[in-house]
């Protein structure tokens, strides 16, 4: 995972909540984390224009809550911690708005992928992430942060508060799952 | 050259070794090359994350409060234009809210007098049966034809 500088991180702490500093410590604090916290949450979404969106919405709530972080994680793993609960939430506002069509929310992401001019896979990832898409959003979650984002168990129990052991069980199914799915469907 | 299947099967062959060595939590660490390989298909606008930051950051310079950057839609309408709509928005749910009530009450007034009338009717009903005792109405006539 491209995890930013932490002693950089952790040196802007102070800065985010002192008045005349916020601004220009927040832009830094933007530029150091933009990356992984957007891959993060593609991922997830699959669209380039939902990820943009929701990484936004993402930087306004750090931004309005900067100064109700209390230190008990790295920053970094509570910026993670918002981004994955802006997706979350995200994903269930748009599964609601689906409600009143029969078209499944799963189907719909994997058509706007295809549509999507920020994609190019070809037909086996097409169908890899068909196969991602099958998982439940928990699941799915915890997978794509770690195939993804090569994240360590230890850093993905502080931001789903789940158990490391938990989570290497997920992780497992939810590859022997992808695996059979990608062979059955030869 | 490369045929499609070919390329279908090697893309495959790679996912599932990928897969396999995610299993393994030691195989995964500092493994930059593989993490980004799996992000090979998703592409973005050139410039994203500069440009990104640069909408940030223009929100932000044009003032630190939530308005400055979106937080807050703001509101068009001057504060007296609010207050105004405000006030009739008040005054329209009371006229709507007596309104209501004054069709009810008369609704109920109509009812009860009908309740009332039907009642009349029975209470004249049941005084009739009561003078006529049970006998046969040809008899009470015939007992009443005796005093003609």
């Amino acid at each position: 995972m491209n995890t930013p500088n932490e002693q950089k991180l952790q040196a802007l702490i102070p800065l985010l909540t002192g008045d005349k500093t916020r601004g220009q410590a927040f832009e830094q604090l933007v530029k150091l984390t933009q990356r992984p916290l957007y891959w993060h949450i593609r991922s997830m979404l699959l669209v380039h224009e939902d990820a943009d969106d929701v990484l936004q919405n993402t930087y306004l709530k750090v931004w309005r809550s900067i100064g109700n972080f209390r230190g008990d994680s790295s920053l970094f793993t509570w910026l993670y911690r918002i981004a994955t609960n802006e997706t979350l939430t995200f994903m269930a506002q748009q599964r609601m708005r689906n409600t009143m069509t029969s078209v499944d929310y799963e189907d719909l992401m994997l058509s706007r992928m295809e549509a999507d001019t920020y994609y190019d896979g070809d037909e086996m990832q097409h169908k890899f992430q068909q196969a991602i898409l099958q998982l439940p959003e928990k699941q799915r979650l915890v997978f794509n942060m770690r195939y993804y984002g090569d994240m360590k168990y230890e850093q993905m129990s502080e931001i789903t508060g789940t158990s490391e052991g938990a989570l290497k069980a997920s992780y497992h199914i939810a590859v022997k799952k992808i695996e059979q799915f990608i062979r059955e469907t030869d | 050259m490369v045929t499609k299947q070919a390329l279908y099967m090697m893309t495959q062959n790679d996912i599932l070794d990928r897969l396999l060595r995610s299993l393994d939590d030691d195989a995964m660490q500092n493994n930059e090359a593989a993490a980004e390989e799996g992000e090979l298909h998703f592409t973005l606008p050139d410039d994203y994350f500069t440009s990104f930051s640069d909408r940030l950051s223009k929100k932000l310079e044009a003032g630190h409060n939530d308005n400055a950057i979106g937080l807050k839609a703001r509101n068009p309408l001057s504060a007296p234009l609010r207050i105004a709509m405000a006030v009739a928005s008040a005054a329209a749910m009371l006229v709507l809210f007596f309104s209501t009530g004054f069709y009810f009450y008369n609704e109920q007034r109509a009812i009860d007098a009908q309740v009332e009338s039907i009642m009349a009717y029975d209470d004249a009903v049941d005084s009739l049966i009561y003078f006529v005792g049970g006998q046969n109405i040809e008899e009470i006539l015939a007992d009443a034809t005796l005093y003609e």
